[in-house]
């Protein structure tokens, strides 16, 4: 049956020529759009490790010409009062880099016998539980690391699970990084740069690390109890500027930052998924209407079929078949290119998503076809070969 | 003639609904993705106020600071034996292994110091776009970017002034307190963006600015048009203008005299920066001026990540989307020019009866071509109305973030083409192969 099916495509192959052509590209289309999908949901699906529903960042200025002892009495005295302000929970001095900013900071080495890199984000004593993190082991920071023989750290889980997948426990290893540092704790899991960022290594260096009169802490983040998150805006930055005597203070809310950081991805994301929707919809309804038109042209040789004793069933099975092999044809082709794109490593995506990408838009295809045909089969198999064959 | 082939082919997409709903539903749909991306692409690309000579302009964002580090391999070639003797040949290869980068905005100091007197260059101007204003106003807080500019700034934008004027030279040599504020800005501000809000007063930081003129916002964003408020440099924290480090928060645009010369500026900066001896006490050896054109800067905004030596060609970027859209246009395309095609066979007997009276093949191709035109413009016409309400809602909502979707004459000029395009390649090859059917097969 099928080789038969298969010589009478052949010998239309003119007319079959752009429903191929069709279902090819389509498939290109989707497999791309399935692809980029998968790879972006698998990030998002692993968690941020932080909360920011209530919590505003804060930059700041301080003063250029104080000595490291009144830039630190400063920092305490303006956290000291935040702290006051009504509504206020908990709040934390952070180094140069802040979550959803975009900023980033990088370093690695081969000091460690193996390539390390691993981001890097500078925090202070109050940071894990301003921000509610979870730890696997050990401690945050606390005062007696201030005067500790080794400047200690702390990695996320993702560092531990990619660079010591067999280790039970890290903490009190000393890791070369900037030096030798200890770890005190692994964070289970953080990433700070948006909901689609790579759940990659990370190292949280204390405030220590820094020279406090060149590099100051200057940014915060203040966790306000539900509800007052706008609330507490106008007085923290009235109490900061009379402070450090500098206007020059920023307040955002970082929950409104996420939305932003997540938009470079977000945005592609929605505006692909819909126009595919409407191309598929499009391609759906002319692959309806064009088999919808051939196969009614053949309603004498139905009629004959049918008169030949075939039933109903037969009759869809062929034109199913006949469509869903000009489909496999293009889709055959469609994935001799779509695998290239894993196999030459053409993108950093990881192959997997690009395989996910293939199944999923054979399957949609497939799917779409069997639809669109069985429909006007159908609608031709009830056809009465009495009224048929007497038209001609 | 025409008023016959038009009534005709209305009549005959009457005939059919159901097919004449699929085509119209596929046309509308493609040519408003068309318009938008035109719309996007004129938005984000185009020379608009207050970018009119953007074809002329080098932006150099940033001035970077580096030192190399090397690393010698070497090589032994071959190794012979002489005499009981081991000799061995060998090469020594010193290549660059990575380098030690701090890249940032320069400094007033610097730029003013070093880039004022480039040739090839009509008019530059420095930049201090880093800077935000948080104001609480009754409780309510505005926020606006705040952007130090120097008198000649808006000799580089031609910003479209909706009232007052910029501000000058004069304004600059004496730091005085006036701003330039954007339309939306001054909305957010005073409620309102009209002629009464010039001379009023925006409070910065804890000083007091007059307003001296309203500007329409950019349709586009960049680091040296997205301000909300320009106000004269001079103005800025001292601490910026006297800083003699070479980062600092100022980026430099220069508009170059034509389009041809700006690789001469971009060479003139690079060759400066390769000759720039740097101070001793700079914790870097080297200095680099990388700068662009705006599609290059452009490109590389596109490409994110953690890029220290990347530096994505235009066609890196653009290739990908020109491919995506080809993709998503050749689509409908071809799924027209399917069900075109299979639909000649129902009117193989009207256009044999045609031809059985005298019209040639020309005729007959020339009226279903103006067939398929008449349907494209009624999706083209239904596509445009769809596009733009989607142009209307996202700019109120300011969906895009930084870019807002154009639409203006020029655009709708486009629109024409784009549809004119698209009606005459999706009916073309159907019209040809139903000019030449033949009469006696037809009417058999």
């Amino acid at each position: 049956m099928i080789t038969h099916l298969v010589r009478l495509m052949w010998n239309k192959r003119r007319a079959n020529a752009l429903i191929l052509l069709e279902i090819l590209l389509a498939f290109l289309v989707l497999f791309g759009v399935y692809a980029f999908g998968f790879y972006n949901l698998d990030r998002f699906s692993s968690p941020l490790g932080f909360s920011y529903e209530n919590s505003v960042g804060l930059r700041l200025n301080l003063p250029e010409d104080m000595d490291s002892a009144s830039t630190v009495s400063m920092q305490k005295r303006i956290r000291d009062e935040i702290l006051l302000v009504s509504g206020v929970e908990q709040a934390t001095f952070i180094g140069s880099i802040n979550p959803f900013s975009g900023n980033m900071y990088f370093n690695g080495n081969d000091d460690n016998g193996y390539e390390l890199r691993t981001q890097g984000f500078f925090a202070d004593e109050h940071f894990a539980e301003t921000m509610n993190l979870e730890l696997r082991e050990g401690r945050w920071f606390d005062e007696t690391d201030v005067t500790s023989k080794y400047i200690p750290v702390l990695v996320n889980g993702a560092l531990m699970d990619e660079f010591y997948p067999a280790a039970n426990s890290l903490v009190d290893s000393i890791l070369i990084i900037e030096g030798e540092k200890k770890i005190i704790g692994v964070v289970e899991n953080f990433k700070y740069r948006s909901n689609f960022s790579e759940n990659a290594p990370l190292t949280f260096f204390p405030t220590r690390s820094r020279d406090v009169t060149k590099y100051p802490f200057q940014m915060m983040i203040i966790r306000a109890s539900s509800g007052r998150t706008a609330a507490i805006e106008e007085p923290i930055y009235n109490l900061v500027r009379d402070i450090t005597k500098n206007t020059d203070v920023v307040i955002w809310n970082m929950a409104d930052d996420r939305i932003k950081a997540n938009k470079p991805v977000v945005v592609p994301l929605v505006v692909l998924t819909l126009i595919s929707t409407f191309l598929l919809i499009n391609i759906a309804l002319g692959l309806f209407g064009v088999l919808f038109t051939q196969i009614n042209r053949r309603r004498a040789e139905i009629g004959l079929r049918k008169a030949m004793g075939a039933t109903p069933a037969q009759i869809t099975t062929q034109f199913v078949l006949e469509v869903l092999l000009v489909a496999t044809a293009a889709l055959l082709l469609g994935v001799f290119f779509a695998v290239q794109v894993p196999i030459l490593e053409l993108t950093s995506i990881p192959a997997k998503f690009f395989y996910f990408g293939i199944v999923a838009a054979i399957i949609t295809i497939l799917l779409i076809v069997f639809l669109c045909a069985s429909i006007p089969s159908r609608q031709a198999a009830g056809l009465q070969p009495a009224d048929v064959l007497h038209e001609d | 003639m025409f008023k016959n082939y038009l009534l005709l082919s209305l009549k005959v997409l009457k005939r059919k609904p159901f097919y004449t709903f699929i085509s119209l539903f596929g046309i509308s749909f493609t040519l408003m993705i068309l318009m938008l991306v035109t719309s996007m692409g004129n938005a984000m690309l185009g020379s608009n106020k207050p970018m009119t000579d953007m074809h002329r302009m080098v932006f150099m964002p940033t001035v970077e600071r580096f030192t190399p580090f090397y690393d010698t391999l070497t090589v032994v070639d071959s190794i012979v034996m002489t005499s009981g003797e081991m000799r061995y040949d060998t090469t020594y290869e010193t290549n660059e292994r990575g380098r030690m980068v701090t890249n940032g905005p320069g400094s007033f100091h610097f730029l003013d110091n070093n880039l004022r007197d480039l040739e090839d260059v009509e008019s530059y101007s420095f930049i201090n776009s880093n800077n935000h204003a948080d104001t609480y106003l009754d409780g309510r807080k505005v926020s606006m970017s705040t952007y130090y500019v120097d008198a000649d700034y808006f000799r580089v934008f031609d910003f479209n002034f909706l009232y007052g004027l910029p501000f000058g030279q004069a304004a600059i040599d004496e730091a005085s307190k006036v701003i330039v504020m954007t339309d939306k800005a001054a909305k957010n501000y005073f409620g309102e963006a009209s002629a009464a809000v010039i001379d009023r007063e925006v409070e910065i930081g804890r000083e007091k600015f007059r307003v001296v003129g309203i500007v329409a916002r950019p349709l586009v964003e960049n680091e040296a048009t997205g301000g909300d408020v320009l106000l004269p440099y001079t103005t800025i924290d001292n601490k910026e203008l006297a800083s003699t480090t070479l980062g600092g928060g100022f980026l430099a645009v220069f508009k170059a005299v034509s389009p041809e010369k700006r690789t001469s500026v971009i060479d003139q900066l690079a060759f400066y920066a390769d000759n720039f001896s740097m101070p001793p006490d700079q914790d870097f050896e080297k200095l680099g001026l990388d700068a662009s054109t705006y599609l290059e800067l452009f490109a590389d905004r596109m490409v994110p990540g953690d890029s220290q030596n990347t530096d994505p060609s235009v066609w890196t970027v653009f290739g990908p989307i020109a491919v995506l859209l080809v993709l998503f246009l050749v689509l409908p395309l071809i799924n027209l020019i399917n069900l075109n095609i299979s639909r000649v066979f129902e009117r193989k007997s009207e256009i044999a009866v045609r031809k059985a009276f005298g019209a040639d093949s020309k005729n007959i191709l020339y009226q279903f071509v103006l067939e398929n035109l008449v349907i494209t413009f009624i999706g083209g016409l239904i596509g445009l109305i769809l596009a733009f309400l989607i142009i209307q809602y996202v700019n109120a909502n300011d969906l895009l973030g930084i870019t807002r979707l154009a639409f203006s004459f020029k655009v709708f000029l486009y629109f024409l083409i784009v549809i004119l395009l698209f009606g005459l390649v999706s009916g073309i090859l159907p019209a040809y192969r139903m000019s030449r059917t033949n009469i006696g097969e037809a009417l058999r």
